[in-house]
């Protein structure tokens, strides 16, 4: 085999795609259209996971104390509670730390909370506990709203079960999404070939009299499929990384502030675009040879 | 070597296209297929060229037993013969020197082989003034002469013309059929189906003549008989 012989699939399949210039630049649109349909279902999927895994690591049970309990009986209940089943820590929080801890988070503001000392502190002391695996969550709440010492109990479980059954919404939602639109733009894709193998309809006949292989007549074609869907992937990366890298500095501006704001951030633009440079030029690219490939079977029997 | 056994040919509508048919061609005849329109002999043709598969009998050439030959072996068997058609087929914009290139490009033939094989395989049929021609520039003759370079491109054993003569007028009818003996003489087995009285008659050769899917005659030396 020469040289010539394997660069020809290539440079044949490249002037497929021009010749078909309205049906190439169709799949393409349709792949583009996919494509950025999978980034976006992605994107939420990736970043609802974040989220919920940086909800899951901050899964605290907190108990508010009675504010009649002192110090010493407040430690003791904390040691008490540290024994129980699924608890990882326990830590106790006087009243006094929390104030501080508040007078952190709020940063420059903090000087608001000037004129608040021991004696008219309105802040409770807390127990703020780690447990070992969510599914101790609802034992532990129970155990510790039936004891006289706590006032209130807040825990994050909920809201970690919500935004769980919410990515999985969309999960789904988009995999039935990226279905359908799979399907179109293979068929599209399909077509466009389709035009290619009968615009060379006498070509392939007398290929096939001389003795050309199924794989020498039907590379160009496979090599046709390629490139739409390199070409889709390439439009989409630019335009998914552009879209995104927009959503990013949007959501930047709260990021400074607050811990409860932090959680919402997006994740990192460049973990999106390492993923989105794998993902879109695979399915891309695959999607578009084997459409080829399915399309021309079909049609090259002679 | 070319052996038909007791071949049978039924399309789904069970019209019978040919009814136990056999003969043998050794290498170097040459055999004319006879016959009016229908009489079998494209079917002979398309099963040679394993277009089809027979329903019935063996059907054997250059070693490859037709019936039993995979898809994927079949481009093998089809390096080994060359086909010629009445309507030429061409690739119209390519070049008398690319449409014969074309042939041994798809068999993976090096670019030198090409560029030294090519000229010399038109100069024999007379077309060395004509390789940078289109095929909407070239004559019938032309035109015809450049398929059965292409044809011989890859050097076949046989060489398989079907109603090679059909769209020409009588001279150029006769200079075709004087290049294909030609070829014959230099050890290559030609077959051509036909019902050109003329040409069959002039040649005196091996005559194989079909009606309704049977064979009615094959005789050595042959004419064309106003039978069919």
């Amino acid at each position: 085999m020469s040289f010539k012989q394997y660069v020809r699939p290539f440079s044949e399949g490249l002037r497929n795609v021009f010749r078909n210039g309205v049906m190439s630049l169709a799949s393409v649109i349709s792949m583009v259209c996919m494509l950025l349909m999978l980034g976006m279902v992605f994107a939420v999927v990736l970043n609802t996971n974040a989220f919920a895994q940086r909800f899951e690591s901050e899964l605290d049970v907190r108990a508010f104390l009675k504010d009649d309990l002192s110090a010493e009986e407040g430690a003791a209940f904390s040691q008490a509670v540290s024994e129980w089943d699924g608890v990882a820590e326990v830590t106790y929080i006087s009243k006094q730390d929390a104030l501080h801890s508040w007078e952190e988070e709020l940063g420059d503001d903090g000087s608001l909370l000037e004129g608040y000392e021991e004696g008219n502190n309105p802040l409770p002391a807390s127990l703020s506990l780690r447990v070992q695996t969510p599914a101790y969550v609802p034992n532990i709440v129970a155990m510790l709203t039936d004891t006289d010492a706590v006032d209130t109990v807040t825990y994050s479980q909920d809201v970690v079960n919500w935004v769980q059954r919410i990515s999985e919404w969309v999960r789904n939602g988009g995999v039935i999404l990226i279905a359908i639109l799979l399907i179109v733009t293979s068929i599209i894709i399909s077509n466009t070939v389709r035009i290619s193998v009968y615009a060379r309809k006498g070509e392939i006949n007398i290929m096939k009299y001389i003795g050309a292989t199924n794989s020498y007549v039907r590379s160009p074609f496979v090599a046709e499929g390629f490139y739409l869907g390199l070409l889709g992937a390439l439009v989409s990366y630019g335009a998914g990384i552009g879209a995104y890298a927009y959503l990013v500095s949007r959501f930047d501006v709260v990021s400074g502030s607050a811990r409860m704001l932090r959680l919402f951030q997006l994740v990192p633009l460049d973990e999106f675009a390492v993923f989105t440079a794998i993902l879109f030029p695979v399915v891309g690219c695959g999607l578009g040879m084997l459409s080829s490939f399915l399309s021309t079977r079909r049609h090259l029997k002679v | 070597m070319i052996r038909f056994d007791g071949v049978t040919m039924e399309f789904s509508e069970g019209a019978k296209a040919l009814d136990d048919v056999s003969f043998t061609i050794k290498p170097g005849e040459f055999v004319f297929f006879v016959g009016a329109s229908g009489a079998g002999k494209s079917t002979v043709i398309r099963l040679l060229m394993r277009e089809l598969r027979a329903t019935g009998g063996s059907v054997e050439a250059n070693g490859y037993k037709l019936l039993r030959l995979p898809h994927r072996r079949v481009p093998q068997y089809r390096r080994t013969i060359g086909v010629v058609f009445q309507d030429f087929r061409l690739l119209p914009k390519k070049t008398v020197f690319e449409n014969v290139a074309f042939a041994k490009e798809v068999v993976g033939a090096s670019l030198h082989e090409i560029k030294s094989q090519v000229p010399v395989l038109c100069n024999m049929m007379g077309l060395g003034d004509k390789l940078n021609a289109y095929p909407h520039q070239l004559s019938g003759g032309e035109q015809q002469r450049t398929a059965v370079a292409r044809a011989l491109a890859n050097n076949p054993s046989i060489l398989i013309a079907d109603e090679p003569t059909g769209n020409l007028d009588p001279d150029t009818s006769r200079e075709i059929m004087k290049i294909l003996n030609m070829i014959n003489r230099r050890g290559t087995t030609v077959l051509v189906a036909t019902h050109d009285k003329d040409i069959v008659n002039s040649m005196c050769k091996r005559v194989i003549a079909l009606k309704q899917g049977q064979v009615i005659r094959d005789q050595e030396k042959g004419g064309y008989c106003d039978e069919l």
